[in-house]
This record gives structure tokens, C-alpha cells and sequence, in this order.
């Protein structure tokens, strides 16, 4: 009985969320369909270019920092509207320098470095010091590992531009190692997805997107509005995201501004970078729900409560329906439910490889066999890892909260590339 | 006002009119239903079962029956009956007051038994001559309607020259009538009603009141002792061989099984399969009929215990399951009136007892789908009062009737469809043939032995039951046997006027239509086993939903992936050659 009720229960959960996906990717497959059109007529209807600042957060990037400033030159952006400022993070190896060969060059490059107990506290940190001493209308911030498309910026401000209502115009990530080993193919369909379902889908349905931490733009009046970065919180753009939304804007999701950047190569880089997105997440899900009540913008509510459920309700009605699956391997259980739960299983997964087949359909050349096959190994393998993700983040958070830890900036480990991907477009 | 005058006549003579045409038949039938007395013996304290047996046999004629005894008859008294019976089960002088009405009475008179000689002049055509023995019975006009019988004994009579014999016995080379009539009197040469001498006088009695029955034979195969325990496949594999032949069928059905080792109570919602079964079974052929629901009532196995009468005691169900305190006689009492209220708390114990059962089982089916439409006693055995308190719930009663609230075995069969004065209301199929005896080889054969001799009677009932557990291999043999039967009307209750009542459900069948009220809230919340049923099937309907949209969502995900793939390599040719 009791068991029949948990079947039932994380069913329900796990089918509330499943639906609330297959609503997302409709949004985001309508969305595909019609961006396009939106960003043509955005450029054709951008009469002069607004001063635009780039901040790239830098923390020990020398084996990438170079590919991303070669990008930064190569933008198609007026170099009199442009200021890149590269905010050298207590770097230890030589990023300082390569940096400040580049600032010698270009003169729209510019370098600043701290040092504990001014610098060294983190993204959110850095991106406050960039932004004091940045001076454009509109801050765009790249990862140090980010090679924008040469039109990148040019697209985000002609969405911040063409549309008032816009606090924030997010661009689209690709990932240039893919296709490297099996893990980076298993996170490119995941960031494509990801962005097609989540990140185009709410923007379709309800205008609301999330900063994803790099290739976006943001009105600065709104920053010097909000004070900046929440230098406590581990996910910085999810927490501004919820903040943008208070102040009555929405945050727009424009996929024609391309960036490219690099996954982690190692399942152990993986495993911690996820980590502190997950804590961060689960920050931004209690700093929220203690003051929902004092949001002005209530669509932040499903966001909210998406996120509530992702970590909470959908996460626990999979580890339930794991463990009774997993017993009923072992023990007769009687449930009562009958064919109608194997079914409920089966459709699940299909549901699952049809909705990444689609997103990965609006990509060029990512719908292949190999990628086909690598979608279904992935729900067994890389979803499940989810789970895992969650109970270790859910225990660092709740041991930082407990025993009143300071939050540190777990940075991404960076690999040496060779040449660019080929899967980069030119 | 005046200008409407005329319009308000013609308005008063044509709602005279249609008043009349649409009365008038049914006034008219009321005038010429039989009215009919039963009289028995003086010194009987009340009804037995010799009148119930007649009450079952006259019913199927009319329902107006009155019960008198010699005494009570005055003069004039029998002038308002259309027919009378004079039941001369035991030997008495009879009073003066009522040979004279006997004398002056007009209408039909059928005696039977004793004091034949006391009985006046309209019964002289037959005189009592000595007692014989008699194997052999048959109709007179038709030889061929014969049954062989143990040895009885029949009231001889030599009749007088316009006299006839209708039902013939024979011992031997020797005949004797035990059935016969001079115009509108008729005698029956025996005190005791009983089978097989039973069918015969059904038959006479169409005679006795003139009726216009069709020769047509209605029957039944009714599946029995269905409860959650039953292998569900021999249910549908049964359901599928009566669905091709196109045969409605009955299921009796008991709702809970109880397992006699620990007291265990299994409902037909723990065995989904079971009830699957049955609900298709209900909808394509079979009628459920309410088999108790328990089918036991001490500690017995259910299928095999009483429900309804007390064997141990061989009493009514009087006191509960758990009280061993014998039950008190007459003698156990100062007076009469001690008694009696002693008496009235037995038969309220009784009621409350019958009526709980009946309201659980019809209850609890309906909140799993299941829609009883009739009623049938676990072992037909049930008391007066049992009866009296079944007729509040069904409008139907299946099977055979006990007739004697002293002796559960006294219990008898009608041959045709009848509506007996003690089921107050409640209209009996009865069942005619017995059953397929699990270690009996010749089994469908005395089934078919006694087919025969129902037929005897012009709509005698062809009815006969059958348990699932025996398989779906001796069913088809059985049917096999039963299609040589000449065009047996089987009986649909879904198509009868059929009526059950509980105090949340209320279900009319009629011309082939269940109609079910019931006030849902409170039947699933009536039982622990009702409510967690509904809520169980609400959740797999729900899950069947998800199934349903999320199939969409795969379908319509998966085509959108195709038009999406052939339009990107549409553009991106149309990049490359632009």
C-alpha cells in the first residue's frame, strides 16, 4: 500500500515536470522557427551603435585567454563604441601578461588587476570591479575560455537596442570540443538542449530566460540599479536573472549572438563545475523562497518553482521511482499499478530522446547517427549522474549553511586546444 | 371570458377522452385477474410450505392471494373469489358455515388431498375410493409429456362419466387420475405438493385459469460462486464461448472472500484481474447477480458457508457469528409477553443482519462497476423475514426458495416464473435444472432428464447453474448438450424490468438499458475498500491520461524533428548555392 502510494506519488511528480518540458520544447521548437526573422529586422532597424563594454572575468586563464582576445579583435563592432576589460583575478600564472601585450596593441583592451583582499573573492567579485571601471550603456560578459562569433555583440546590443522591455539579452553557447571524448559530446547535446528547451522555450511562453554567465548584455543603468553582482552567490547569473526579473524586465533569449567555449574533458572538472552550479541554484531557490513575498515581479514565481521542483519534487520522484524500481528487482512489492507504469517508464525515455533529437535538429550538422546513439546511452548514464550531483550539492550547501562557511570560487580547470574545432562555424 | 366558453368544453371532452382510452385498458385488466383463496387446515397454526408451494404455483397467474382457514368462512365469504383452493392436507371435519359457502360458490374450485366427501355436490363427480402407489405420471390429453417417478401414492377416484382426467399416474397396467374436473371444479388426488407431481399441476393450472401463455421456455445458465478468488481466465474464457453463441448469462457474484485459516477478507478490488473480468463479462452478456457477500457466516469457508441461515442451530441468523449463548425456548419465559418481545429482538437482530450484508454487497459492487440486478441466497437458503427485508433491496429473486423457517432443507423450486405472496414484491427466476456436479460423469445428463420434464409444463423455466472453477472445457460440453434443447429464450436481466436499492445506489434495468443512480461521494465513501478502489482506478485513468498526452508530445516531437532536419538542409543549400 504504501509503496503503491510512493509509485503513484513520484509518478505524478516526475510526469508534472515531464510535461512542463514538453511544453518548453514546443515553445523552443516555435521559437527556432522564428528567431531569425526577429534578429534580420533588429539589424536592419539598428541606426547607430551604442558604447558597449565587454567584462572578461580572468582567473589563471593563460592557456585560454589568448583564443578569447583574438576573438574580441576579430568582432564586428566599432572599435570607437567597444572597451574590453579583462579583470586579471589574482592570477598566479602569466595571463597578466599575455593580457597586457593585447591592452598594448589594441587600445580598446584594457587590463586590471587585483589582488587579495580586494580581488580574489570569486566571479561575482571581479565583475564588480570591471564594472566600475567600464563606461559603456550596455555590459556584455564573456567567460575567459569564450570565442564569440564575430557578430556576437553587435546581435546582443540590437537586442537590447530594438527592445525597451529588455533588461538583458542572452546569446547562445556552442561548444568547441564536442566532439573531443564522450563526455564533452554528452555536454554538447546537453547545452543545446538545454538552451532550445529551457532557455527558448520560457522565453517563448512566459519572456523569461536565465543569464547563463557569459555571452549576454546588460543594460548598466539596471547593474547600478541593482548594485551589481551578489558577490555571495556561487551562481551569479541565475541570481541577477532573479533580480533583473524583479525590476520589470524581461530577459531576452537571442540565439543568433554565438559564442563558443569549452567543457570540461575530465569527468572530475565536470563533476565540480556542476557542483557549484547546483549549490548555486539551490542558493538562489532559498534566498527566494524566504522573500517571495517581497518580489515585485511574480513570474519569477515559476522560475521558482521550477527550480523547486527540479531540486526537490522531480529529484526526489526519481530517487523514489529508482528505489521501488530497484526493489521490485528484489522483493515482490504488490503493487497494484499494472502495465500502465511500464509504459509511464518506456514513454518517459522516448519523450526524453525525441525532445533532444529535436533541439539538436536546429543545429547544424548535430542530428547525426552518432549523436542519435549517444542520446540514448545518455539517459542511463550522464542524466542519472544528476542525481548523484544533486545529494553531494544539496550536503556542501547544507554543511555551508550549518557550520556558516565562506562560499569560494570553484573556477572551471581549462585544457590546452588545439586549432579551433571543426564543428565552429567561421 | 365568454368567448372561451366553447374552447373550454372541447377542452374538457377531449381530456375526458384521452383519460378514458388511456385507463381503460388498465382497469379492464384489473377486473379480470384472478382473485384467488388458499384454504388451509384448521389446526395449523400459520402458513407452511404446502401453501407456499401452491402460493408459488397460483402466483404465476395473479398476485391477489388470500390465506384463510375453514373456520373463518362464513356464507357469501367466497363470492368475491374468482378462484378457490381448498388444500385438504390433513383429515379434519369441516364446519358447517364453510361447506355452505362451498355449496353456494360459483367460481372455479380446485381441492386437493382429504375430506373430499365433505365438499358438496360441485365435487361429486369424483369419489374417494382407496389410497395406491404410482411410478409413472402423464398429462392425459398428451402421453408423451411422462415422467418416471419413486414410488408415490395418489387419492383414487372413480369418476363420474363427464368427469376427465387431466394428469394421469399409472402403477403397472393400472391407471388412476390424480388430476381431475367436471367443468369448473377440479380435484387433486394428493394432500402433498411435491416434485415431480409439482410440474404437473403447473401445467394444469393453466387450464385451472384459463390462461393464454405461450409455449415458450425461458431459461438461464447462471455462473456461481464467483468471487475475488475465481482463476480469472476460466471467467473470460466462459465469457468469450457465451459472447460468439450470443447467450446472456448470469454471474452470481460474491464480493468478499474470507479465508477460513486467519479470518483474511479479500475484496474484488485486491484482484484486479478478477474484476476486470467480470466487468467484461457484464458488458458483453452477463448480468451480476448478488451472491451474499460473504457466503458464510460462522467460520466457514466463503462459497461454502451459509450467510443467511444459522445450520448450527438450524435457525434464522438470530444472534451474532461470535455469541455462542443458546438461543431461549417458550419455556425459558414467565409469560407469553416476555417471549415475544424476545421473539421481536431476534427478528430485528435478523433484519439488521440481512440488511447490512445486502447494503454492503450491492454498495460496494457498484463502486467497482459491478451492477447486481438480482439476488440470489447462498444456498437458497433464507428465512420469511430474510425475504420480507430482501424485497426492500431487490426486485428480483434468482434461484429456489426455502419454504419453512424450522428446517433450512425444506426448500422447493417453481417450474416457471412467479411471483410468491412471501417474496413480498420480489418476482423469482427460479432455477429448474441443478448444476454441473463436479464428480458426477452423468451429470449433463440428468440435467438433461430434467429439462425434459420441465418442458412438460408449456413455459416451464429451463435454468441451471454452473461453477467457473470446472473449466471452460466441460462449459462448452455442457452448452454443447443444452443447443439440442428445442429454442430456450435466455433470460437477459438487462432486459427485464429488473430494480435494486441500497440507501446510496439505485439501479433499474430495463429494455436492455442499466440505468445506475448513485450518489458517488458517498458510495466510495462508504468502505475502506470502496474508497481506496475509486481512488486506485481515478489514478490509473489519470496515468492512462499521461500516457495518452505524452504519446502526443513523442508524436508530435519526433515528426517536428523531421520537418526541422529537411528544413535546415533546405536553407543550408540554398546558403550554398546562393
Amino acid at each position: 500500500m504504501l509503496a503503491d502510494f510512493l509509485l503513484y506519488l513520484s509518478l505524478f511528480l516526475i510526469w508534472v515536470m515531464l510535461f512542463y518540458h514538453m511544453f518548453l520544447m514546443q515553445g523552443g521548437y516555435l521559437h527556432a522557427q522564428s528567431y531569425r526573422k526577429t534578429a534580420e529586422k533588429y539589424l536592419s532597424q539598428m541606426k547607430e551603435y551604442p558604447a558597449v563594454s565587454i567584462l572578461i572575468p580572468a582567473h589563471n586563464e593563460e592557456m585560454v585567454i589568448e583564443n578569447t582576445l583574438n576573438s574580441m579583435v576579430r568582432l564586428n563592432y566599432p572599435k570607437d563604441k567597444l572597451q574590453v576589460i579583462v579583470i586579471n583575478d589574482n592570477s598566479s600564472d602569466d595571463t597578466g601578461n599575455i593580457v597586457e601585450g593585447y591592452a598594448n596593441i589594441y587600445p580598446y583592451i584594457k587590463v586590471i588587476h587585483t589582488k587579495p583582499p580586494l580581488g580574489g573573492k570569486g566571479k561575482s567579485g571581479a565583475l564588480n570591479t570591471g564594472l566600475k571601471h567600464s563606461t559603456g550603456e550596455f555590459i556584455v560578459v564573456y567567460d575567459a575560455d569564450n570565442t564569440p562569433e564575430p557578430d556576437a555583440v553587435t546581435q546582443l546590443a540590437s537586442g537590447l537596442m530594438n527592445d525597451p522591455k529588455a533588461g538583458a539579452v542572452v546569446g547562445k553557447f556552442r561548444v568547441t570540443n564536442g566532439s573531443k571524448n564522450l563526455l564533452t559530446r554528452l555536454i554538447n547535446i546537453e547545452t543545446i538542449t538545454f538552451q532550445w528547451l529551457a532557455q527558448a522555450g520560457r522565453w517563448f511562453w512566459f519572456k523569461l530566460s536565465t543569464i547563463p554567465g557569459t555571452n549576454f548584455a546588460i543594460r548598466r543603468s539596471i547593474l547600478e540599479k541593482l548594485g551589481g553582482w551578489d558577490e555571495k552567490a556561487l551562481s551569479e547569473d541565475t541570481e541577477l536573472s532573479f533580480r533583473v526579473y524583479n525590476l520589470g524586465y524581461h530577459i531576452r533569449f537571442f540565439p543568433s549572438a554565438v559564442t563558443w567555449e569549452q567543457e570540461p574533458e575530465m569527468i572530475k572538472v565536470w563533476w565540480k563545475q556542476r557542483t557549484r552550479w547546483a549549490r548555486g541554484n539551490e542558493y538562489v531557490i532559498f534566498k527566494y523562497l524566504l522573500n517571495f513575498k517581497n518580489m515585485d515581479n511574480k513570474k519569477v514565481g515559476l522560475d521558482l518553482i521550477y527550480f523547486l521542483f527540479t531540486y526537490l519534487l522531480f529529484f526526489g520522484g526519481v530517487m523514489i521511482s529508482h528505489s521501488i524500481f530497484v526493489l521490485n528487482l528484489f522483493f515482490d512489492l504488490n503493487l497494484s499499478m499494472g502495465a500502465v507504469s511500464y509504459v509511464l517508464l518506456v514513454l518517459g525515455f522516448l519523450l526524453f530522446v525525441t525532445e533532444v533529437a529535436l533541439a539538436l535538429s536546429f543545429e547544424k550538422d548535430q542530428l547525426t547517427l552518432k549523436n542519435a546513439g549517444i542520446i540514448l546511452f545518455m539517459y542511463f548514464t550522464y542524466s542519472q549522474l544528476w542525481l548523484l550531483l544533486v545529494v553531494y550539492a544539496t550536503y556542501l550547501e547544507a554543511k555551508r549553511v550549518l557550520l556558516k562557511q565562506e562560499v569560494t570560487w570553484y573556477k572551471t580547470q581549462r585544457f590546452k586546444e588545439k586549432e579551433t574545432s571543426e564543428n565552429r562555424s567561421a | 371570458m365568454k368567448k372561451h366558453y366553447p374552447v373550454t368544453i372541447l377542452m374538457t371532452v377531449l381530456i375526458a377522452v384521452v383519460f378514458i382510452l388511456t385507463t381503460h385498458p388498465v382497469m379492464a385488466d384489473k377486473d379480470s385477474d384472478p382473485k384467488v383463496l388458499i384454504v388451509f387446515p384448521s389446526d395449523q397454526k400459520e402458513i407452511n410450505e404446502q401453501q407456499r408451494i401452491l402460493d408459488m404455483l397460483i402466483s404465476h397467474f395473479t398476485t391477489d392471494i388470500d390465506f384463510k382457514q375453514p373456520d373463518e368462512i362464513e356464507e357469501h365469504d367466497l363470492e368475491t373469489y374468482s378462484h378457490v383452493f381448498y388444500q385438504g392436507t390433513e383429515k379434519e371435519d369441516l364446519p358447517k358455515g364453510f361447506q355452505q359457502a362451498l355449496e353456494d360458490y360459483e367460481g372455479t374450485l380446485v381441492a386437493q388431498g382429504h375430506n373430499l366427501n365433505q365438499l358438496g355436490n360441485r365435487l361429486s363427480f369424483a369419489v374417494p375410493m382407496k389410497e395406491e402407489a404410482y411410478t409413472k405420471l402423464n398429462m392425459k390429453a398428451n402421453p408423451e409429456k411422462k415422467v418416471k417417478t419413486s414410488i408415490h401414492t395418489v387419492f383414487n377416484v372413480k369418476l363420474g362419466e363427464e368427469a376427465e382426467t387431466i394428469v394421469e399416474v399409472e402403477s403397472g397396467k393400472r391407471t388412476f387420475p390424480i388430476v381431475s374436473h367436471f367443468e369448473k371444479a377440479y380435484y387433486v388426488g394428493t394432500p402433498m405438493i411435491d416434485s415431480p407431481f409439482s410440474t404437473f399441476l403447473g401445467e394444469t393450472l393453466h387450464e385451472v385459469f384459463q390462461s393464454d401463455h405461450d409455449s415458450l421456455h425461458q431459461g438461464y445458465i447462471r455462473l456461481e460462486d464467483v468471487h475475488p478468488l475465481v482463476d480469472p481466465g476460466n471467467l473470460r474464457g466462459i465469457a468469450e464461448v457465451l459472447k460468439e453463441k450470443e447467450i446472456p448469462y448470469m454471474i452470481a457474484v460474491i464480493p468478499v472472500y474470507i479465508n477460513p485459516e486467519n479470518g483474511e477478507r479479500v475484496h474484488l478490488s485486491d484482484y484486479p484481474e478478477v474484476l476486470e473480468a467480470l466487468k467484461y463479462m457484464q458488458a458483453n452478456g452477463g448480468s451480476v447477480v448478488l451472491h451474499g457477500y460473504t457466503h458464510q457466516y460462522r467460520d466457514s469457508e466463503t462459497g461454502e458457508g451459509f450467510e443467511f441461515w444459522d445450520v448450527k442451530n438450524n435457525t434464522p441468523v438470530y444472534i451474532d457469528a461470535e455469541d455462542d449463548t443458546p438461543l431461549k425456548k417458550r419455556k425459558d419465559f414467565n409469560n407469553q409477553g416476555e417471549y415475544e418481545s424476545y421473539r421481536k429482538e431476534l427478528i430485528e437482530f435478523e433484519q439488521s443482519y440481512v440488511s447490512g450484508k445486502l447494503t454492503s454487497g450491492i454498495n460496494e459492487l457498484t463502486s467497482f462497476g459491478l451492477h447486481p440486478l438480482a439476488f440470489e441466497a447462498p444456498h437458497y437458503t433464507m428465512s420469511q423475514n430474510g425475504y420480507q427485508t430482501t424485497s426492500e433491496y431487490f426486485s428480483t429473486y434468482v434461484g429456489q426458495l426455502q419454504l419453512s423457517d424450522e428446517n433450512w432443507e425444506i426448500m422447493s423450486s417453481a417450474p416457471y416464473i412467479t411471483k410468491p405472496s412471501f417474496l413480498h414484491g420480489m418476482t423469482l427466476l427460479p432455477e429448474t435444472l441443478g448444476y454441473v456436479e463436479p464428480d458426477a460423469p452423468d451429470a449433463v445428463d440428468a440435467i438433461m432428464e430434467r429439462a425434459e420434464q420441465q418442458m412438460i409444463v408449456r413455459d416451464g423455466m429451463l435454468s441451471l447453474f454452473y461453477h467457473p472453477y470446472l473449466g471452460v472445457e466441460r462449459f462448452k460440453e455442457l452448452l454443447s448438450r443444452l443447443e439440442t434443447l428445442p429454442d430456450v429464450d435466455w433470460i437477459n436481466l438487462k432486459e427485464g424490468d429488473h430494480s435494486v436499492t441500497s440507501d446510496k445506489v439505485n439501479i433499474q434495468a430495463a429494455a436492455g438499458k442499466v440505468e445506475v443512480d448513485r450518489s458517488q461521494f458517498s458510495l466510495v465513501t462508504d468502505s475502506k475498500t470502496s474508497l481506496s478502489y475509486f481512488i486506485h482506478q481515478t489514478l490509473e485513468k489519470i496515468s492512462w491520461g499521461l500516457v495518452g498526452t505524452g504519446s502526443l508530445g513523442v508524436l508530435f516531437f519526433f515528426s517536428s524533428t523531421i520537418i526541422s532536419r529537411r528544413r535546415f538542409s533546405k536553407i543550408e543549400r540554398r546558403d550554398h548555392v546562393g
